[in-house]
């Protein structure tokens, strides 16, 4: 199965996270099966990101009340469709939702969210959230092989 | 008895930033109408002073993630008119291409995922999707051919930083260009068959005396160059813009209003006054579509804007494809040489004329910028088109007149989030506020 990890962001503060996690693991080497792309925005981008793979790892910052800097696999209904007004707003669950509608082949979809703190334009990543690239590189890398079928481990 | 009835639209849906807009009709006469624009301004215009004017098209190409390539191509043009740039023909060329690929991919967005669900009652592109399938996913094939053009071009299709005083950092190879004109070509019958489907949709009409403004070429449909001239008389070159037009500021909104100098009119930018201004310069595919569409077009119609969108989009393959015929290898150009002086450029963003004003000094800094995107000319247009519009709303229920207001204001395309740049801080003190 083929499996794509897309890092979802945008260039303000801890926000960037979900691309940084991608530059991570687009530097070292892959299984065949796995890709890795950037997305920073996601209507439309992100269903360009969906071609030609049967399971993804969405990987993108979270506001949840959490500890800045914390790694959590996200269960399904974790996510919502917020902020769906503009095409501005169209967010990574609408555009996934959008994708699926017209019958895009991922069946495997898996999230991962780390707590954000600020989020200003130009900031570079808060120590705490740099901190958890390695531990967010390692669980995407984790969930894709399932995904993929292939051991994690080799 | 006196009957008053208040239309508020907290947050405009499916437009490009965050608006509103506040109607008040007191019997059966519009006594108070405001298009609200509160998305906080960015100040571009004042950041840029004294950064280095190569830095323009990188930076400039930030203000929007719709149409980024508009910002770049104004400026662009701006700055080598300060500096007496002669471009080289396939250079004006390659941008031509550039500016078409960010037509189709806007004006794909805006039909499909703003405008359709009006036409279809429907909530969003989700719900269009499933009742629509194949019209949907025409439309995301068309929309990515113009992502690859701006990948081609700019490095990346979100802000691209391809574009240069000049020219471009990295010219596309021929067998790159073949490949995208071997695309283009096919896609052709996919733009005509999903203009052919919106035909079929029940767009609404408005008809209107408007003053339409566009850029008007001697022989080619307008992106870059070209003289601005109206339906009603204006005939200006582009460093005339603040003789024609001026921008003043008004309580309710961050971004400025445009009028006519001349008699303090409203007018309209984009697609329809293009179609309209220039339908003798459109490409043979774009100007069939045109005139099995003619009905459409007979009178200025807000409604019509997104058949213009459809036939632009047949246009802006056709000009792209003619890009790519025309291209020949060429050398690398020289750096251009910075001078001190003033420059204008007027290019066509999908939304409309998009005006720039740009100083230099020898050394190449900016001393001062001046941007005036579309959805800045259209507000006052789009108020007076809501002022017509609310007779006829008067009898429907709460949710249906809002949502009537609504769809209006999306013919137009408003990209709120460009238009919001201007606000002087010296004017908001010196004017108080209406209250909501």
């Amino acid at each position: 199965m083929r499996v794509r990890v897309i890092g979802v962001g945008s260039a303000f503060g801890d926000d960037a996270v979900g691309l940084a996690v991608a530059e991570l693991l687009a530097r070292r080497p892959l299984p065949a099966q796995i890709t890795v792309a950037r997305c920073e925005r996601p209507m439309p981008d992100l269903l360009d990101a969906l071609d030609e793979v049967e399971g993804i790892v969405l990987i993108d910052a979270t506001r949840s009340g959490a500890p800045i800097g914390s790694v959590r696999h996200l269960r399904a209904g974790e996510v919502t469709r917020a902020n769906a007004t503009s095409s501005h707003g169209f967010g990574v669950a609408s555009a996934l939702l959008l994708a699926q509608t017209l019958g895009c082949p991922a069946a495997r979809v898996e999230w991962i969210g780390i707590e954000a703190g600020p989020r200003r334009l130009g900031d570079p990543l808060s120590a705490a959230v740099a901190d958890a690239l390695p531990e967010a590189a390692a669980l995407a890398l984790r969930l894709a092989s399932e995904i993929a079928g292939l051991d994690a481990r080799r | 008895m006196t009957e008053t009835r208040t239309i508020h639209v907290g947050a405009l849906a499916r437009v490009e930033g965050a608006g509103a807009l506040h109607l008040c009709v007191e019997n059966g006469r519009v006594v108070e109408l405001r298009l609200e624009i509160f998305e906080p301004p960015r100040f571009f215009e004042a950041f840029v002073r004294g950064r280095r004017a190569s830095e323009l098209p990188d930076l400039l190409s930030r203000i929007c993630g719709i149409c980024p390539v508009a910002y770049q191509m104004s400026a662009v043009h701006a700055i080598e008119a300060a500096w007496g740039v002669a471009l080289h023909p396939q250079v004006r060329a390659l941008r031509r291409l550039y500016y078409a690929g960010e037509w189709i991919e806007s004006h794909l967005l805006h039909m499909t995922f703003l405008n359709a669900p009006d036409f279809l009652r429907l909530d969003d592109a989700i719900q269009i999707a499933r009742l629509h399938r194949s019209e949907v996913e025409r439309a995301l094939r068309l929309r990515k051919l113009g992502n690859r053009i701006l990948i081609l071009l700019g490095g990346r299709s979100v802000n691209p930083v391809g574009v240069k005083i000049g020219g471009f950092h990295r010219i596309p190879t021929g067998s790159e260009l073949a490949e995208l004109g071997d695309e283009l070509r096919r896609a052709r019958g996919e733009a005509e068959a999903l203009l052919r489907w919106f035909a079929t949709l029940p767009v609404p009409s408005r008809p209107q005396d408007i003053e339409l403004v566009a850029l008007r070429h001697p022989s080619e449909y307008p992106l870059c160059e070209g003289r601005i001239v109206s339906s009603k008389g204006v005939d200006a070159a582009v460093h005339e813009w603040d003789a024609t037009f001026e921008e003043v500021q008004l309580p309710h909104s961050t971004a400025l209003h445009a009028r006519l100098r001349r008699d303090g009119g409203s007018y309209l930018v984009g697609p329809l006054a293009r179609v309209t201004l220039n339908a003798d310069r459109l490409s043979p595919s774009a100007a069939a579509a045109r005139a099995a569409l003619a009905h459409r077009f007979a009178a200025p119609d807000p409604a019509s804007s997104v058949f213009a969108r459809g036939i632009e989009v047949l246009q802006a393959i056709d000009a792209a494809i003619a890009a790519i015929e025309r291209f020949e290898p060429f050398p690398a150009q020289p750096e251009p040489a910075p001078r001190a002086g003033v420059g204008h450029g007027a290019t066509e963003a999908p939304r409309g004329l998009l005006y720039i004003a740009v100083e230099t000094d020898a050394e190449g800094f900016v001393r001062a910028l001046r941007i005036v995107p579309p959805t800045s000319q259209n507000q006052a247009q789009i108020e007076s088109d809501l002022r017509a519009l609310a007779p006829a709303i008067l009898a429907l229920p709460e949710d249906e007149a809002r949502r009537a207001c609504e769809a209006a204001i999306r013919d137009y395309d408003p990209c709120i989030s460009c238009a919001t740049h201007f606000l002087t801080l010296t004017i908001e003190r010196s004017e108080s506020c209406v209250s909501g």
